[in-house]
């Protein structure tokens, strides 16, 4: 037996996967947005699971809070602050097997989403923000390319296969993202390592039957709650008037908010724009007081300090964050804090 | 009728911890306004302030998504659950 036949026996006795689908998943190549707690289970997920070629990306650097769930990083990792796909491709590389791993530290936006999803047989998205997903949305609905969301958040969160044509779209189901500061991230609510793993079980289990046996699949929404022990299958339908899948305005990928990160000269701060829509900062201001020293909330003006760097959040969005000059830590920094 | 509202983790600082309670109500429409009366915040994360469900919040009625349908008009029988799900963006 070759040494390919050996290593996936386990797989390729499932019948309905067997050798045509995992010389199927061989052939394929995965684009995987964002490397850290659900892109790192992901990754790995599919790279043991026998996946051609794994395109990682991620702007992020690893720190020591991301080792609780973060499965492909360790504490050297954290100590020389790696850039996370490039630890994540150093962990996947010891692992072996048959997999192409491609890393990438990009900022994904609409100015590089066209050549990151080129070649792709599907997304699985690991992002930690919802603009970055409805560009993903978006230019898989306008190329026809299936891709899997995965959000988790607490203790459970929600896994959603779009499948253009066949089932409904990200914006199908939540029409718009809201205003920054509503949603509770990872940073204000916590998340738990279980959640992660089970929302990356699932993304990663409907990738392999997409890569091999899509025909017969029908895409539903799950919520899983892993503190409660429950996992719902919920039907969801196209919205015939869908911007996105209906319509098709993809004006995540089409109108990009341009040049969203200025550095500003000589002061050691970073300005960064805001989403499509206006933040809620009474809110944001009540979901930051567990993690944030100093916030004040006044007027149009919210004001608070985490670690080394404090922000200023104005109404439309916009934020100054002060203590670094680092344009793609500044965006880390937005979304983790302030969030879509 | 008695239903049960059942509001997913994220949404439950605004009701006290509570996961789910029952409630009465003929449609959707009613359903909220109950809410609205029972947990104002709750209420204020699902709705905005022209009465419409928020657009990254989906309100089922069992395992049927109330967007696919009529939307806040949905009528409701007895026993059913109300599910209120926001987007989650988290990873």
């Amino acid at each position: 037996m070759k040494d390919f036949d050996k290593r996936f026996e386990r797989q390729t006795r499932f019948a309905a996967l067997g050798r045509a689908g995992q010389a199927q998943l061989s052939g394929a190549r995965v684009l995987v947005v964002g490397c850290g707690a659900l892109g790192g289970a992901l990754a790995q997920n599919l790279a043991r699971s026998g996946v051609g070629e794994l395109v990682l990306v991620d702007r992020d650097i690893v720190e020591e809070s991301n080792l609780p769930r973060q499965v492909l990083f360790d504490e050297r990792h954290a100590r020389e602050r790696t850039e996370k796909s490039l630890a994540a491709k150093e962990s996947l590389a010891r692992i072996g097997g048959p997999t192409r791993v491609e890393a990438l530290v990009e900022h994904v936006d609409a100015d590089n989403i066209e050549r990151l999803t080129a070649g792709a047989h599907l997304v699985v998205d690991g992002t930690d923000n919802l603009e970055t997903r409805y560009l993903v949305n978006d230019v898989c609905v306008e190329r026809d390319l299936p891709w899997v969301y995965g959000g988790v958040v607490g203790a459970g969160g929600l896994v959603l296969p779009v499948l253009p044509g066949v089932g409904p779209c990200l914006a199908c189901l939540f029409p718009e993202p809201p205003p920054p500061g509503v949603l509770p991230t990872c940073e204000t609510a916590g998340v738990l390592q279980p959640a992660v793993a089970l929302i990356a079980a699932l993304q990663s289990g409907l990738a392999l039957r997409i890569l091999t046996a899509r025909s017969g699949l029908t895409p539903r929404l799950y919520e899983v709650d892993v503190w409660d022990g429950r996992v719902r299958e919920l039907g969801v339908g196209r919205d015939p008037r869908c911007r996105c899948c209906g319509l098709r305005e993809f004006r995540f990928l089409h109108e990009p908010v341009t040049q969203r990160a200025t550095s500003l000269c000589g002061r050691n701060t970073v300005q960064v724009r805001g989403a499509r829509v206006k933040p809620d900062l009474q809110r944001l201001a009540q979901a930051l007081e567990p993690v944030a020293r100093d916030v004040r909330h006044t007027g149009a003006i919210l004001r608070f300090a985490v670690d080394d760097e404090r922000y200023t959040v104005f109404a439309d969005g916009r934020a100054l964050i002060e203590g670094t000059d680092d344009l793609e830590r500044a965006l880390t920094l937005y979304d983790r804090y302030i969030g879509t | 009728m008695t239903v049960t509202i059942q509001i997913s983790a994220l949404l439950r600082e605004y009701s006290g911890g509570v996961p789910d309670f029952k409630l009465e109500a003929t449609s959707v429409r009613a359903a909220l306004a109950e809410i609205e009366r029972l947990h104002p915040q709750v209420y204020r994360g699902v709705c905005d302030e022209t009465g419409s469900v928020r657009k990254h919040v989906n309100i089922f009625v069992n395992t049927q998504n109330t967007r696919d349908g009529s939307g806040l008009d949905t009528q409701l029988t007895p026993g059913d659950v109300v599910m209120i799900l926001q987007a989650v963006s988290g990873g």
